[in-house]
């Protein structure tokens, strides 16, 4: 035998990238603390998304959706070098998962490291090509690559219907389908980008990163339910995922949410607690909200139908108030007073973190009409246009 | 004679220095009872731990394992030390929190109207451990051992392993023990296999060792699990007589275990390194070339643009909201200010009178790259030249490494990054 003690060592770093949980790790609570630390990174980044399913989020076999893309979280120990797979415990209904990430969680230390990700196609390579549904495979956990930065490359940059997902005949989907398409909103699609130019003795509105998304439009009819055919483009409020029953649903933080449609709509009907509180045709453009603030516990519900398309298309988003902050819009306009500038930098603070707020701002009654402004408003709605 | 037991490991708080220094009543124990030790073993500890349980009042024997504890306490200090003294680690800093016996017979505790009080250190006080009182690190090491078990050297880099003082003065540096038992229930067969072969077992052995691995991986689970039901943690979980008796060979210590671990560390160090390290220079290199020779100029020249508007846009934020601290600590400003001229860690560290932990906490360059690199890459994304990488991975991934290695590569005649100089450009806003 021999000696190699002095090579062996009982120490080592902590990875930079390691997320750090504020409470320690109970036994069992994997899901949950993968879920808490992709959390922490998405705030930290400074990103507006959601994590879904709404239902069911904490089963471990469902997958989750961040910014419209379909995720299979796989977990294993800090130390692992191998992560076991079973085929039977990956979700390929509904949503089939785009990109496999891998966590290795470490309950000594309560923290989580994001090792790698591997796009659905990468995966496929990787599976065994015999292999019974119950039957485990093992995968190098070196073979996911990049952490969690290129995670949140992946799903800030790559445009989730060109990125083929997985199917359980372990071939590849190019999400064709119109369904599973449809239940995607293809965010990422810059309707434009609007740069205001100003003096640089005070501020401007900087909007540059305001983008619209496209959200499915899916059929009520019976028969073709789910069934999708055109999106409209939607600049706020802002989706963070689509449930399985093909609900947007919007994080929204201020109680008078703008409602900014850049296509050309028939209809919108806003439901409150069940009941019509609201309704309007041929919208086009941003419409403050219309009716009493959003108070918390409210349902709300946004129902819009589009001008050019089929009868009994439609696309339902619902309001969620945050848990987190949740702001009257009138006491902030009612703080800023007529000064423009302070506006400006309110609109600017704002504009990166929570988009709906700062449009909601931008197009308040109480903004100053000032030329800076009112430019401001002009540009980002020629820009934001539906092409 | 070897001293083991008979010489303690001090901090000396004056002079900033550990100090070994003879304990003469525990010498004239052993001299009185004839007991010559050359070199501490297994069988040492466990004569002098059981002369200890036999004669419960005496000091002595429990001073001799206490000698004992504190050179394996020092030693460990020692390794941390001489493998992260360049993360900033000090000896004397570590030492203070692990080394903290004296070699008097009394343990002095305050009580809760303020007052000192004396307990003499013996076994019998040691059975009867005082309630709501911690005691310190060398006699929980004493307290817990067993034998049977281990030897007492292996079962102080256990206790010291699970000391909150000492986790948290080393994930100051971003260090962590390696969890022994997680990290044999986390290794995959194949790789045991491969470190017990190279470790020089032969293969009778090999197979029973493996089988041994497989169980203990599949019962461990179920063991940990009853543990946080106990004492809702999940640290401090060690095999217990019963799990070992349950094991595939059934198990009289953890030596067997002990001996897969060590081929395992001697063979393989868990790869925990930053992602950030994966840098594949031939790929940079590859960059370079294809920048130069066949990349359309606008394509390089909007790219550019973009590196340089979000670089200037993202570093403004992070200088603006660190701004606000500045009044209270001016080191941040210099440190930012070393950090624009081209300076590493260590030397800011060196300049700021930090550890350089702490300036990597305050300066995250790769994590900046990161975000600059995303902000860039949403910015072209949309350009008809860039199209690609919203549809295609690999050329994200391609395109993203361009824009990290112009971000954060010291460029060879100022020896300064991109970043830096950035930063500096902002700086002097």
């Amino acid at each position: 035998m021999i000696d190699n003690n002095k090579n062996s060592s009982d120490y080592s770093l902590i990875p930079e990238e390691a997320i750090l949980l504020d409470k320690p790790i109970k036994f069992g609570e994997e899901r949950k603390v993968v879920l808490d630390a992709l959390r922490i990174s998405i705030k930290e980044r400074k990103l507006n998304y959601g994590i879904g399913p709404i239902t069911d989020l904490g089963n471990p076999l469902k997958n989750i959706r961040i910014n419209n893309f379909s995720i299979k979280i796989i977990t294993t120990g800090i130390y692992a070098d191998e992560v076991e797979i079973k085929p039977n415990e990956i979700e390929y209904k509904h949503f089939p998962p785009q990109l496999i990430l891998l966590a290795q969680i470490d309950d000594e230390y309560d923290y989580v490291f994001f090792k790698g990700v591997l796009t659905a196609e990468e995966f496929s390579k990787l599976v065994p090509q015999k292999i019974n549904k119950d039957d485990y495979f093992s995968l190098e956990v070196d073979l996911f690559k990049g952490g969690i930065n290129r995670f949140f490359t992946f799903i800030q940059v790559l445009n989730p219907e060109f990125i083929k997902s997985l199917r359980e005949d372990k071939k590849l989907s190019p999400l064709i389908n119109l369904r599973k398409r449809a239940a995607y909103i293809t965010a990422g699609i810059t309707a434009g980008l609007a740069i205001l130019l100003g003096s640089n003795l005070s501020p401007t509105p900087k909007l540059a990163s305001i983008q619209s998304q496209q959200v499915a439009m899916f059929s009520t009819l019976r028969g073709n339910q789910g069934e999708a055919v055109k999106n409209i483009c939607l600049v706020t409020p802002e989706i963070s995922y689509t449930s399985d029953e093909l609900i947007n649903f919007s994080e929204i933080k201020v109680n008078k949410p703008l409602i900014y449609i850049s296509s050309p709509s028939q209809k919108l009907l806003i439901i409150k607690n069940g009941s019509i509180v609201w309704e309007s045709s041929e919208i086009l453009g941003p419409i403050r909200w219309p009716v009493k603030g959003i108070q918390k516990g409210d349902d709300v519900l946004l129902r819009i139908k589009p001008s050019d398309t089929p009868i009994g298309m439609e696309t339902k988003i619902r309001l969620l108030p945050s848990d987190e902050s949740f702001l009257d819009l009138d006491l902030i306009a009612n703080g800023l007073k007529d000064n423009q500038n302070k506006w400006i930098r309110e609109i600017n603070k704002n504009v990166k973190t929570d988009k709906v707020l700062a449009l909601s701002l931008l197009f308040s009654e109480f903004a100053p009409k000032t030329n800076k402004i009112l430019n401001a408003k002009e540009q980002l709605i020629e820009n934001t246009k539906c092409k | 004679m070897d001293k083991t037991y008979s010489r303690i490991y001090s901090v000396d708080l004056e002079k900033k220095e550990i100090y070994p220094h003879e304990i003469k009543s525990a010498d004239n124990y052993l001299k009185s009872l004839n007991i010559n030790i050359e070199k501490p073993t297994r069988n040492s500890d466990k004569e002098i731990y059981k002369l200890s349980a036999s004669d419960k009042l005496n000091c002595d024997p429990i001073l001799c394992l206490r000698c004992r504890v504190s050179m394996a306490i020092y030693f460990e200090c020692k390794e941390i030390y001489v493998k992260y003294k360049k993360k900033g680690v000090d000896l004397f800093d570590l030492s203070r929190i692990a080394l903290v016996d004296d070699g008097r017979k009394n343990l002095r505790i305050i009580n809760g109207s303020g007052k000192i009080k004396k307990y003499l250190i013996n076994f019998s006080f040691l059975e009867n451990k005082l309630q709501n009182i911690k005691i310190p690190l060398f006699l929980e090491i004493i307290r817990t051992f067993d034998f049977e078990r281990s030897n007492l050297s292996t079962w102080t880099k256990r206790i010291v392993k699970g000391d909150m003082n000492i986790r948290n003065y080393m994930q100051e540096f971003d260090i962590k023990f390696i969890g022994t038992w997680a990290r044999l229930a986390d290794t995959s067969t194949k790789r045991i296999k491969n470190s017990l072969i190279n470790y020089g077992i032969n293969k009778s052995l090999l197979d029973e060792l493996i089988c041994l691995h497989q169980s203990y991986k599949s019962l461990y689970r179920e063991s940990k699990k009853n543990h946080f039901a106990k004492y809702k943690t999940q640290l401090g979980w060690e095999p217990s007589q019963e799990f070992l008796k349950s094991l595939d060979p059934p198990q009289e210590n953890q030596e067997n275990l002990e001996l897969i671990e060590k081929a395992l560390s001697s063979l393989y160090q868990p790869k925990l390194e930053s992602i950030y390290s994966e840098k594949d220079d031939s790929k940079i290199q590859e960059i370079e070339f294809f920048q130069s020779a066949n990349e359309n100029e606008s394509k390089i020249r909007s790219l550019m643009e973009s590196i340089k508007k979000s670089s200037a846009e993202v570093i403004r934020e992070i200088l603006k909201a660190d701004k606000k601290k500045w009044n209270k600590d001016k080191e941040r400003k210099k440190c930012w200010i070393l950090y624009s001229k081209g300076m590493s860690q260590r030397e800011i560290a060196e300049k700021c009178n930090h550890k350089q932990g702490w300036v990597s906490k305050l300066i995250r360059e790769n994590f900046i790259g990161e975000l600059i690199a995303n902000e860039v890459l949403i910015a072209i994304k949309n350009k008809k030249e860039f199209i690609n990488i919203t549809k295609l991975p690999d050329k994200l991934d391609y395109t993203k490494t361009l824009i990290k290695n112009q971000l954060l590569s010291l460029e060879q005649i100022t020896n300064r990054s991109f970043l830096m100089q950035i930063v500096e450009e902002e700086l002097n806003k």
